[in-house]
């Protein structure tokens, strides 16, 4: 009836499938479709917890920005303070070498040194007042900030080191300047 | 012959299968649809964290820029009081919520709050406040601390904290705090 042998083949394959066996799918190709599909899924889920993750750090990073700021700005002002009082302009925030230490927003009275940035004693928390320092409350924050000064006779080079911490990994940022005694 | 045979044989979908792929389709659906909402829900509180991440930055940028290079009083601005670079409505040291100055231009500067949005007053008077927070960003509170203490520099401790307006879920809380001391050395 069918001429045409293509169509014929075809035709008795489709035969052949009725009176032998009914093929389906056999489990190894289901579990490998559900296999492929349950990477897509993964790979898109991945990406949404990535996207929360990037979030996260961007809105810390803009605080940490801040507060390297601020820890600049209070040295500052420490040096500016010693200059009023006609003490020597870099007391209290200098050793003569590498000094590390830790200060707050309520200024010379806070400074402690500090062994480094992991260090306890260099974390901030959240005060009663709502502000953000280093004194110990129930209110934790994921920020540690240390000041690092070295001496150069006539300026101080200062570093201003945040850290905060996201699972396993630290996110770190860097405020530099010198502070000059440009008053003498 | 051959025919008959074939329309006997011919089976569809047993009911089982049927169950079995409905089911796993719909648990597929159900999954991706789940995802895409997550998706959805993320990107939207990743737009709601830059909004708020950028009018902060942009209102504090501007306000310790100014407050940097504040002047010292003497007579021009009776708000801020004579011999003061700050004030705050509770005094030229402490707390507040407001901030007086005068600044390098000899304008009269006041920083409130209004209606959950930072607005800055240059001259005399408040009448023409403009705000530099837009009103989406709720600005929840905002604090100075002016310390001085005897004859120290003046600096000014700035606390400010809110969250984009939107869905409860999706509300971005942001506090950030920076210090600005006064480059008056007169």
């Amino acid at each position: 009836m069918n001429s045409n042998p293509l169509l014929r083949v075809r035709g008795d394959r489709a035969l052949n499938v009725y009176h032998s066996s009914k093929e389906g799918f056999s489990i190894l190709e289901v579990v490998i479709a559900i296999f492929i599909i349950a990477m897509g899924l993964i790979g898109i889920l991945s990406l949404v917890e990535q996207n929360l993750q990037v979030k996260y750090i961007n809105k810390n990073g803009i605080i940490a920005s801040m507060l390297a700021q601020e820890g600049l700005e209070l040295v500052r002002n420490i040096r500016d303070t010693n200059w009023l009082l006609g003490i020597d302009w870099d007391n209290g925030i200098s050793n003569g070498g590498v000094k590390t230490f830790r200060i707050s927003y309520t200024g010379k009275s806070s400074i402690a040194d500090v062994s480094g940035i992991d260090d306890p004693s260099a974390k901030l928390f959240v005060t009663p007042d709502g502000y953000y320092a280093n004194v110990a409350t129930a209110l934790p924050t994921p920020f540690s900030r240390v000041i690092i000064t070295s001496d150069h006779g006539d300026y101080l080079d200062a570093i201003c080191l945040i850290r905060f911490k996201k699972g396993a990994s630290n996110y770190d940022y860097i405020a530099q300047t010198q502070i000059y005694n440009w008053k003498k | 012959m051959m025919k008959t045979s074939l329309l006997k044989k011919q089976s569809g979908f047993g009911f089982i299968e049927m169950v079995v792929a409905v089911g796993i389709f719909s648990f597929t659906i159900v999954a991706a649809a789940g995802i895409f909402q997550a998706v959805v829900a993320g990107q939207r509180s990743a737009i709601a964290a830059e909004n708020i991440q950028e009018s902060f930055r942009y209102g504090l940028e501007i306000m310790s820029k100014e407050t940097r290079s504040a002047r010292r009083n003497i007579t021009d601005c009776p708000s801020v009081g004579s011999g003061n670079i700050y004030m705050t409505e509770n005094g030229a040291s402490g707390e507040g919520e407001e901030l007086f100055f005068e600044n390098k231009n000899s304008q009269c500067a006041h920083y409130f709050l209004a209606g959950n949005r930072i607005y800055i007053a240059r001259g005399t008077a408040d009448s023409g406040a403009l705000p530099i927070t837009p009103s989406g960003v709720i600005v929840s509170s905002m604090k100075f601390r002016v310390n001085q203490e005897g004859s120290s520099q003046p600096s000014v401790t700035l606390l400010i904290a809110g969250y984009f307006q939107g869905q409860a879920i999706q509300k971005e809380n942001i506090k950030i705090q920076t210090t600005i001391s006064s480059r008056w050395y007169e």
